[in-house]
This record gives C-alpha cells, sequence and structure tokens, in this order.
C-alpha cells in the first residue's frame, strides 16, 4: 500500500541513519477516510487511547462489514462467450464479491426469463484478480527468453525501449513486420480495446486475423450463405419443438443460456444431442446419436436422403432460399451461366428453370442477375426443382442441363442411403431415419452447432451438410429453427473504437447509389473487403505457414487431403499469386516484432514448439500486456501489465444470446502500476511519436509499400488530441461516443451505460465487420438469424443470391467438394491408434481461470485426459495414472481419468491447459499438428474470398492421432 | 533463549524493528542496493533486532546479508522469488496465499486495520495481506502500545492485539515462506533475510504470548 508521501522513501528512514528510539510513522496504511477529521499518524494512538477495547480478534468481527460502494461489472475481455452482469463489492479499494444479477427482462411473457446470468468463473473473479499470478509492474526479460530471469523497470523505462525497438523494426523492414495480435474473438466493443486497435492502426503493423486460425470460422456457413453469423437470443431456443446439440456441449460452453432448452423440453420439444462421447450435455437428452467422430456429414446427408426420399421436405421454401433450382451443365458440371449463353454474358448470372415459360430464366438475386442481385422475390416464375433441360449456347450447341437438386439427390441415393451411412457413421440405419423423420416433422427444429465445430479438418463439410437439413425443412430463418453457431449485437457507434473507418472519400462517394436504393447484405460484404483492404490484416494459419516455420510440418505427405491433385505448398502459392490469401509481412520480409494482447499463442497455436523455436527466435522484440502471467508472456522481452476487468471501464464484446449489452464500471483503481488498455496503448504510440522525433526517424515504409510517418502515431491515434489517454475519464469520453451514436440501445451516454450495467437492446443495427444477422429486432420478441431472406426475400450475399450447396469453384470440384460430402479426414488411416479430441472445458475461460485453485479444486488439480476403459485396460492404465501421449510430432504428460463415457477410441483433453502446467513446458498443443484444407485459400468466387473475420483456413485440432503409455501409477507417485 | 514474560521489551524498540524489516522488502534500486553493499542494511538489522532479542546474535549469519551481487542480480533475484512465475511466484510476499482462504485472509487484514482507524487508501501497490503491509501494522500497533506505556490498562489492548496478529497471520505464514525460499535455493541474501524476519517473528510471538496468554488460534 502506499500514499502520496511515496512510503518506500519512508520506509528507508528505518536503515539509514535513524536510530532504535526514533519512531517514524506514516507509512503504507493511511488513517480511515471515513475519520470525519482524519487524524494523522500520530494523533491516532491518542484517539484510539480514549476508546480502544480490544481483548481479542473476535472484536474484529463485531463491526458490520460494510460496503462503499456497489458498481456493475463485467469480465469485458475474458473472451468468455456469454455476457453476464454482475454486482461487484467495493471495500476499502478492493472488489471482495460478485454477486450475479438479476435485471434481465424477458421479451415476452411466454419465454424464460435469463435471471441471473453468470457462472463459477465470473463468481470467482475477484479473487483471481488478487491471485498471485497477477502481474503488478512493468517487467524486462533478464538472460535468456524462457528462462524466467525478469526485473521489474518503470513504465517510462518500459514504453520507451519498446517504442526504440519498434521504431527499429520500421526502419529495417517496414511497419508490416510489427505484428500485433489481440487473439481471436477477444475484443470488446469500447475503451478496453480500443486502445491497441487504435495503435496498430496508427502504427500500419500487421494485425494478426485469428479468428479463424483459432479454428472459429465457421467455413461450411461462408461457403453456403456468405457469412455465418447465425444465432439469436438464447430465449428463442426455447421456440424450438426440435433441438439437436451437434458437435457441441453447451452445459459447459453455454451455462448461461442452456436453461433454455432443458426448459423447452417442459413445453414438449425434444433435445437430441449428436456426440461420440456421453457428454455432459447427453445427460439431459432425449436420444443420444453416439456417432462415430468425424462423420457427421455422412449423418447429415443421409438424414437428408431420408427427407427427400420420404417427401418430407419444404419445397416451397427450397425454390425460394437456396441454390438446389440452379441449372448444372452436364457437360462441364458447371452452373449454366450468361456467359454460356450470350457472347457479352457475364459469369455471375445464373439460370434455372421456369415451368411456366419452359426457359431458362436469369435467377432473380444472383450476383449478376442485373439488378445488383438484391431480390430472391421469384415473381411470376415457377422455378422447376427437377428436370432434365435443353439450354442452347451461344455459339449455337444444345447442351442438357439439369438441377442442383437433382445432382443432391444422385449422390445421396447412391452414396449416403442410411444404411450406407451407418457403416460410417456407426449408427444404426434405424436411428439415422427416426432422426430424420423427427428432424423434418418438427414445426420447429434447431441445430445448436457450437464453434467446436469449425475445429475439425472437415468441419465445413459437416456444417453444410447441417445447412442442408435446416433448408431442406424450411427451418433456416424462423424462430426456433435453423442452424446456430453464433452472431453479435451490431453497434452503430463501434466505428469511435477506430480513428477512421478505412473507407477514403472517394469509397464513401460510390456508396451513395447504393445506400440511396438500400444496401443489401451483398453491398455490406463488398464494403467490409474494402475496409479489410486498408490495413495489413492477415489470417493466422497462412501467417504461420508463411513467416513461423509451420511450413515443414503441413506440407508433409500425411496432412494433405489426398482428393487433391497437389500439396497445400501449390494451392497456397496460387492463392498468394492471385491475392486471394494476404500475406503480411509479405513474403521476403522478416517479421521483426511482436506485441500480443489478450491471447497466449504459445499456449494455443498448434505445435506451440515450432513457434517458440522457430518463430520466436526472428523477433527482436516480444511484448505481452497482459494482467497475468501466460505461457507466452513468459517468452516475451518486456511484459507491461494490465488492469484487470475489474479496475476499467469496457463493453463487454455483445453476443447475441441476451437481448443487452453489458457494461463494465471501473470498481477498484489498477493494482500496482497496472493500467487501462486503453492508457497502455495510448502511451504507446505517444512514445513512438516521441521517441521518432527525437531520433529525427524520417519516413519509413508502411502498409503496402506506402510510407508512413512515425512522427504522427499519436496524432492519429487521438484524432489529433481528441483523446488523452492518460486521463481517468477518457475511455468514458470515447463510450460516450458509442453510445451517443447507437440508436440500437438504451444507453445514450457510456456514463448511463455504466450505471445500467446491462443495456437493453431496443432495435436493429447496421451490419459490421463482425455482425451481419440480417434480421431486424422486436423488443417484444425473441431474437432469431436471418429474417430478413425469409420474410423480406433479401438476397444471400452468395453468388446464387441463395443458400448454395453447388460451389463450382474448380479447386472444389477438384476435391470432391463442389457438393456436401462425407470425407474422412488426412489422419484417417494414421499408424496411432487414437483420436485426440477436446472442447471448451467448464472450469476456465481458455487459460484464464486455468490455474486458479479455488476452480482447480473442482477438477483433478492438474491436466487431466479421458479415456475409455476399453483403450485404458490393454495399456495397464488405471485411473490417476500418469500417462505420456505422443506420435511423430511431439508429446506431453498428463493424468489420465477413466471415464467410460468417453468413447472408445477416443482421448479427451479439454481446453487452454498452460503448457507451464505440463512436465517441462510440453503442453497438449505439442503433438497437434492440426493441418488445414487447401480449399480454404480459394478466393476469386462470390462468397468464395478472405476479408478481415471471414473466410480463411482454421486449424483442425481435432482428432489428432496420438497413441497413450503409462508412464507412471498413482500408487507409485504416492510411494 | 529465554523469553521476557512481562513487558519489559522497549515497544518503541519493537516496533522500530517492525517497520525496519518492512523496510527490507523493498524492491532493489540503486539506492537499495547500496544499503546492502555497503552494509548499512546488515548493520542495522543487526543491532536493533539483537538489541531486542539478543539470540539472533549467533543465530544468524549477519555476513550474508551484505552481499556485493550487482543490482541487477538482486532484481532477477526477488523477481524469481517474490514478483513472478508460472501461476505466480514461487514464494509470494502476500500471506492469504499461504492460508486457507485468500479472500478471507484480505477480509480479516482489512477488520484489523480497520478496527485501529487504518485503511490500505484507494492507491495502494501492495495488498493488506503483503508482508510490508503486515509487518507495517505490526509496526503501528507497537508504536500505541508504546504511546500508553504509562497505562498498562490500555497498552494492553495493543499487546492484545500483536499477539492474535502474530498468531493469526505473520506467524503461521511466514514460517512457510521461510521453507519456499530455501526450497526454491534463493540467493543467500534473501535466504538470510526471510530467515532473519521468520526468527524475529517467531520470537515475538512467544513474546506476545507470554504477555498475554495464549488464545485458541482456530
Amino acid at each position: 500500500m502506499s500514499n502520496n508521501k511515496s512510503p518506500k522513501l519512508s520506509r528507508r528512514k528505518f536503515i539509514i541513519g535513524a536510530a532504535a528510539g526514533t519512531t517514524a510513522v506514516g507509512l503504507g496504511l493511511v488513517s480511515l477516510s471515513s475519520c470525519t477529521n482524519k487524524p494523522t499518524w500520530q494523533e491516532l494512538p491518542k484517539i484510539l487511547g480514549k476508546t480502544i477495547q480490544y481483548d481479542d480478534f473476535s472484536d474484529i468481527y463485531r463491526e458490520i462489514w460494510k460496503w462503499d460502494k456497489v458498481v456493475k461489472g463485467t469480465h469485458t475481455r475474458a473472451n468468455c462467450i456469454s455476457a453476464c452482469s454482475w454486482d461487484v463489492y467495493v471495500k476499502d479499494g478492493i472488489a471482495w464479491r460478485e454477486e450475479q444479477n438479476a435485471i434481465y427482462e424477458p421479451p415476452r411473457p411466454d419465454v424464460p426469463d435469463m435471471n441471473p446470468r453468470g457462472c463459477q468463473k465470473g463468481a470467482c473473479y475477484t479473487s483471481l484478480q488478487l491471485s498471485e499470478a497477477r502481474v503488478t509492474h512493468p517487467l524486462k526479460r533478464v538472460g535468456e527468453r524462457g528462462g524466467g530471469g525478469w526485473k521489474r523497470i518503470s513504465w517510462d523505462e518500459a514504453l520507451t525501449e519498446i517504442a526504440d525497438g519498434l521504431i527499429d523494426a520500421a526502419v529495417d523492414q517496414g511497419t508490416e513486420s510489427i505484428i500485433y495480435d489481440h487473439g481471436t474473438t477477444n475484443a470488446g466493443y469500447g475503451p478496453e480495446t480500443a486502445g491497441d486497435f487504435r495503435f496498430a492502426s496508427a502504427m500500419k503493423t500487421t494485425t494478426i486475423d485469428s479468428w479463424s486460425g483459432v479454428g472459429d470460422m465457421p467455413m461450411g456457413a461462408c461457403q453456403t450463405w456468405g457469412m455465418y453469423n447465425c444465432e439469436g437470443t438464447s430465449d428463442d431456443w426455447f421456440r424450438s419443438d426440435y433441438i439437436v446439440i451437434w458437435v457441441g456441449n453447451p452445459v459447459y460452453t453455454r451455462i448461461p443460456e442452456v436453461h433454455n432448452m432443458h426448459e423447452a423440453r417442459y413445453k414438449g420439444a425434444k433435445l437430441v444431442v449428436v456426440a461420440p462421447d456421453l457428454s455432459p450435455s447427453t445427460v439431459h437428452a432425449d436420444m443420444w446419436l453416439n456417432i462415430k467422430p468425424e462423420t457427421d456429414a455422412a449423418l447429415g446427408l443421409a438424414c437428408a436422403q431420408v427427407m427427400i426420399e420420404e417427401n418430407l421436405i419444404k419445397k416451397d421454401y427450397i425454390l425460394e432460399q437456396t441454390d438446389l433450382p440452379f441449372l448444372i451443365r452436364k457437360d462441364t458440371q458447371k452452373f449454366l451461366r450468361q456467359s454460356d449463353l450470350q457472347a457479352d454474358g457475364v459469369d455471375n448470372a445464373l439460370y434455372f428453370w421456369d415451368e411456366k415459360t419452359t426457359k431458362a430464366v436469369l435467377a432473380p438475386g444472383c450476383e449478376g442477375d442485373g439488378d445488383d442481385g438484391r431480390s430472391l422475390d421469384l415473381g411470376n416464375y415457377k422455378p422447376a426443382l427437377s428436370g432434365n433441360f435443353q439450354v442452347k449456347l451461344a455459339d449455337g450447341k444444345t447442351v442438357e442441363c439439369y438441377t442442383v437438386y437433382d445432382k443432391l439427390v444422385k449422390q445421396l441415393n447412391s452414396e449416403y442411403r442410411p444404411d450406407q451411412a451407418a457403416a460410417i457413421t456407426g449408427l444404426n440405419p434405424n436411428l439415422i431415419r427416426r432422426f430424420a423423420r423427427e428432424m423434418a416433422a418438427a414445426p420447429r427444429a434447431m441445430i445448436f452447432a457450437s464453434w467446436g465445430a469449425c475445429k475439425h479438418y472437415h468441419s465445413d463439410l459437416f456444417q453444410r451438410a447441417m445447412i442442408l437439413l435446416m433448408s431442406l425443412t424450411g427451418n433456416q430463418g424462423y424462430p426456433g429453427g435453423g442452424v446456430r453457431v453464433a452472431a453479435w449485437w451490431g453497434l452503430d457507434g463501434i466505428d469511435a473504437m477506430m480513428a477512421d473507418i478505412g473507407l477514403t472519400a472517394m469509397d464513401q462517394i460510390k456508396l451513395i447509389p447504393k445506400a440511396i436504393r438500400g444496401l443489401t447484405p451483398r453491398d455490406f460484404e463488398d464494403i467490409y473487403t474494402t475496409v479489410s483492404e486498408t490495413e495489413a490484416n492477415t489470417p493466422l494459419m497462412p501467417f504461420l505457414y508463411v513467416h513461423a516455420g509451420y511450413k515443414e510440418m503441413w506440407d508433409q505427405e500425411h496432412l494433405q487431403d489426398s482428393a487433391l491433385p497437389h500439396n497445400i505448398a501449390h494451392y497456397m502459392r496460387e492463392s498468394i499469386d492471385n491475392g486471394w490469401v494476404k500475406i503480411h509481412p509479405a513474403e521476403g520480409v522478416q517479421p521483426k516484432a511482436f506485441i500480443f494482447t489478450g491471447c497466449n499463442p504459445l499456449r494455443r497455436w498448434p505445435s506451440s514448439q515450432i513457434a517458440r523455436d522457430v518463430f520466436w527466435p526472428k523477433l527482436d522484440l516480444v511484448v505481452s500486456v497482459n494482467f497475468r502471467m501466460s505461457t507466452s508472456s513468459l517468452y516475451a522481452d518486456y511484459f507491461l501489465p494490465i488492469a484487470a476487468y475489474y479496475e476499467k471501464v469496457g463493453i463487454k464484446y455483445g453476443q447475441s444470446y441476451v437481448h443487452y449489452l453489458i457494461c463494465s464500471d471501473k470498481a477498484t483503481e489498477p493494482l500496482g502500476e497496472s493500467k487501462s488498455d486503453w492508457e497502455c496503448f495510448g502511451l504507446l504510440s505517444k512514445y513512438v511519436q516521441n521517441r521518432a522525433k527525437e531520433r529525427n526517424i524520417g519516413p519509413v515504409e508502411g502498409f503496402k509499400g506506402q510510407t508512413h510517418d512515425l512522427t504522427t502515431v499519436y496524432d492519429h491515434h487521438t484524432e489529433n488530441g481528441y483523446y488523452n489517454p492518460e486521463e481517468p475519464d477518457d475511455p468514458i469520453k470515447l463510450m460516450d461516443k458509442v453510445f451517443e451514436n447507437s440508436p440500437s440501445v438504451a444507453a445514450n451516454s457510456g456514463r448511463e451505460a455504466l450505471d445500467m450495467g446491462a443495456v437493453r437492446i431496443i432495435g436493429p443495427a447496421r451490419p459490421s465487420l463482425i455482425y451481419q444477422n440480417f434480421s431486424d429486432y422486436d423488443p417484444e420478441d425473441t431474437h432469431w438469424p436471418h429474417r430478413d431472406f425469409v420474410e423480406k426475400k433479401v438476397a444471400w450475399p452468395t453468388l446464387t443470391g441463395r443458400q448454395q450447396f453447388f460451389i463450382d469453384h474448380p479447386w472444389y470440384i477438384d476435391a470432391g467438394e463442389d457438393m456436401p460430402v462425407h470425407k474422412d479426414p488426412p489422419h484417417f488411416n494414421s499408424k496411432f491408434p487414437l483420436r485426440m479430441n477436446g472442447g471448451h472445458n467448464r472450469w476456465s475461460i481458455h487459460a484464464i481461470w486455468r490455474d486458479h485453485k479455488l476452480l482447480l479444486r473442482l477438477q483433478r488439480g492438474v491436466p487431466a485426459l479421458f479415456m475409455n476403459p476399453k483403450d485404458c485396460d490393454p495399456r495397464d492404465i488405471k485411473d490417476g495414472d500418469t500417462v505420456r501421449v505422443h506420435n511423430n510430432n511431439g508429446e506431453f504428460e498428463a493424468m489420465v481419468k477413466v471415464a467410460p463415457a468417453t468413447a472408445p477410441g477416443e482421448v479427451i483433453i479439454y481446453h487452454a491447459w498452460e503448457p507451464y502446467q505440463f512436465k517441462n513446458w510440453k503442453g497438449q498443443q505439442e503433438p497437434v499438428e492440426a493441418p488445414w484444407k487447401a480449399l480454404h485459400l480459394a478466393g476469386g468466387y462470390g462468397q468464395i474470398h478472405y476479408r478481415m473475420y471471414y473466410g480463411s483456413p482454421g486449424h483442425a485440432p481435432r482428432g489428432a492421432p496420438v497413441d497413450v503409455e503409462k508412464v507412471s501409477s498413482l500408487l507409485e507417485e504416492k510411494a | 533463549m529465554n523469553i521476557p514474560t512481562k513487558s519489559t521489551l522497549s515497544a518503541k524498540q519493537r516496533s522500530f524493528a517492525y517497520g525496519l524489516m518492512a523496510a527490507t522488502f523493498d524492491y532493489p534500486d540503486k539506492e537499495f542496493t547500496e544499503l546492502i553493499h555497503n552494509k548499512q542494511l546488515s548493520d542495522q538489522c543487526k543491532t536493533i533486532l539483537c538489541d531486542i532479542y539478543p539470540a539472533l546474535k549467533e543465530d544468524i549469519d549477519w555476513t550474508l546479508l551484505t552481499t556485493q551481487d550487482d543490482k541487477e542480480t538482486l532484481q532477477v533475484e526477488f523477481s524469481r522469488l517474490f514478483d513472478v512465475g508460472a501461476s505466480g511466484p514461487p514464494c509470494p510476499l502476500n500471506g492469504g496465499v499461504y492460508l486457507e482462504e485468500r479472500m478471507q485472509t484480505l477480509e480479516e487484514m482489512v477488520r484489523f486495520y480497520n478496527y485501529f482507524g487504518l485503511t490500505a487508501g484507494e492507491d495502494f501497490e501492495e495488498l493488506p495481506d503483503h508482508i510490508t503491509t503486515q509487518l507495517e501494522f505490526m509496526h503501528f500497533l507497537c508504536h500505541c502500545e508504546d504511546e500508553h506505556q504509562d497505562d498498562p490498562e490500555k497498552a494492553n489492548h495493543f499487546q492484545r492485539a500483536q499477539r492474535d496478529f502474530i498468531n493469526r497471520h505473520l506467524g503461521k505464514w511466514v514460517p512457510q515462506l521461510n521453507d519456499n525460499v530455501q526450497e526454491n535455493q534463493a540467493a543467500p541474501f534473501y535466504l538470510t533475510l526471510i530467515d532473519m524476519v521468520t526468527r524475529y517473528i517467531l520470537l515475538e510471538k512467544q513474546y506476545v504470548n507470554n504477555l498475554c496468554g495464549m488464545i485458541t488460534v482456530n
């Protein structure tokens, strides 16, 4: 504890010169501020002498414990999917406890309310932020990286040295050689994140786009819909009649939301779980399909076969909302295009067969329909779903066409009948039929597929199959229906997070005509692509491939898709050359500096030993900005301590589960010398600018070879002084701007929002880079995705303008994935007999809380993996034994929990143990090669393209082939 | 050694000793390092503490409280032991970490401080259970005792508080801290420093227990 009199210097009096008889008081503790006439230390003993009565320690407990204040808080950058408002109780400058708020009003009387919200992690954050893992002083590495040698330095020293390092990197290799990583969706909507965004933008750093890099990109949704936001409020789940949890475990991962699924059962809904293991979500299910891992697409397609064969499909919906009636040329096996029919025709104008006119007609809503592909309104057209059609081409030849639907049916009938799928999935064919029939018969069916459904090699195929089911049954776009992964709340004022919105004046002028006739989802996607290309955003996997030493691993033969004619190196080359994938810094430019906040690359990146051993040594400067010492931080050069969640203001990113945006007020001052993110990154920009001036640094190479002036970084960051990040109220000033410009929420200012804690959503917002749910918001209803498409007949942002199941991109055709199919992953025939899976766990949010003692008490207390007795017995493994998990790529040791709930052949290790929690710091990622699909590098085709936060390769950590051997038994260890 | 059973030790001296020990946990900046190098810290500790408990003269190798390790070496060792590490440093200086429930310990700290008219204030750097804070609280209690040396009844309130605070906190966890620094092969300076504080606290524990009578410590 300190006071303004610098206790450190006062204390030294005891050592320097003072004689024993001298009493020096007035150090860290100060007299109670609540005393009317605040006594000095010298006066206090006399005052106490008049009143003090102390017999034993029970006396101190007689006083009623009174809180100094209670504020509304949350965990703004914990990267937890839920958003929960907490009352945070403060006394004597410490946040002691938090209590779930119960302030959420249900939108309508016939759905469950959301009170209270919160989980056991949130309920103990007060203790986590005071735990010994907290770092409270700027640190500088001494000795080797990762050697454990640190010393405290002042903020001034740290910022000066880091600024000089960043300037050196920029001078040497350009500003793109500075790599900034904020993790996956680990970004809030306010000052807790805006500081680092502004810093990166002002510096023109390379920004790692980790969204798909962590395996969180639903690529199947991107391929099918041209977008991936697909969720509503979780009370909308209650309106479903048939809820399928498919590659997810919401009992662990959606703690505040999952009750809606369970409560739906009380009104007659059926809850079905599709999972290899008897997951904790399964125990509440009415039916469990214990599928073989990674065969989910086969199950989905078999269900589609049953639905179509038994005519359980919604034909009107299919004709309007999907590409199934679109025509395919039989000779080329590609869409019939206008360029086929007319000499001056375009490639993105596509056709269906109109039964009324018996002609191929241009499909309204497709990208090249001549009206900007805006509407799905079929007018007088009556598309044929099936049939063979003769079409005359521009060159006079006649070709035969059939429909996507026919292609699908042919494929389903030949490869995915339930008997055939049974051999792949291990499920009884009758069970598959029953599942398909029940799903089709349900008035409203939904599939809850979590982010985990993006982490398998062929996750996109799973998702395409799932979306197919929801389309065939007419569920997508309706309450209680459709595939659900996630969505965010839009917030128009979020632009304030950046100093500029990324569009040039010319870009904005070009938008005016479109804005006048109404921007479509496809227009928005064009805007995002433009914005994305104004800065050095680069997707993580390609970055690691090009710059971080991963190429050697991922080029290996056993990690390739055998259906493709080439190695991934070939596709990478083609994608870079075509400008499809964005690589920053460019090939040949050396990354020089790495600054990361809110993420933990050496814990999270696959085979993180490669990053540590190959990428790290390339870097002259590694800076971690965090409130705790993560594994990655332990390998940094500098550590800048950041205020914990209750020590700063912020806006939690708004996942759409709850009808509110959750804000966090500042409960206490930052501990020790830590600072808010807003101040820290503001200072970093300031120091770069000042040091650049002091060192007479001229223009350096910036984004894409343009020159960049480092002497204006802080001016850009602060909008020429509009903000002053060192001012205590500056973050609220930013929040004011956010809320003043956000008519979709109930608060009009930052302070009002902070006092509310939970700010009601009251209307729709415009789409943004992360928000594209395309649904109106009605405050008196639940919320569900994709209403605009089915209610307003707005065209989907795909080539066809529809939910598109046929993708005739040449790479997709080569891979045999032009239609949804089941494919075995590359590791299918691996010699290693077990498959390692996992998922987010119940006891932490990624690595945060992972080593918290309170939560470790609820588990084994050490990294543990789950194995079936059938796999343990032949290996002589007993519960509690330590085993070595290994393959040719790496290994780690962990305790085994013998669990019959685990599928035979499967090893489950839940998410996010810190490598330092394992022997020799070898973490669970070491054996994980995590190959990824070359197809995800494709571009130049309608919805198949990259932009920031969309459409790039996610790695596939699931299903890693391993073997397990016993190292020691629990009894031996005890002995 | 024979620990006095009456209030024979100077409360003023004891107060000073606690203030002195609190000061020894400062981060070793340039000035602090000089105090180590030029033996001022060692001499002062030896003089003050041994004057109160002479047995410490023999129990501690006072020469090890002087080292010529440079500032950076001391800083790195301080950070390694007390500041930073995977899941926290190996030898945290926060007492609550060693006891059953951290937040309960912190609450009791604040209750103690508040009861005696003190608070951590808004801009604290160290938490209420930090060794510096706790030693400074003992420094304050002894100072209050000294202020009332002419009124034994009043002085006794502060003595009992010392007894409870040592028995329930410093006397409980500082020995564990001592074990930790030994296990982690701390540099001789910090080994000796923690050993010195531990021995002093344990002697104090006996003294205040003799003075006020043992209580049942739960």
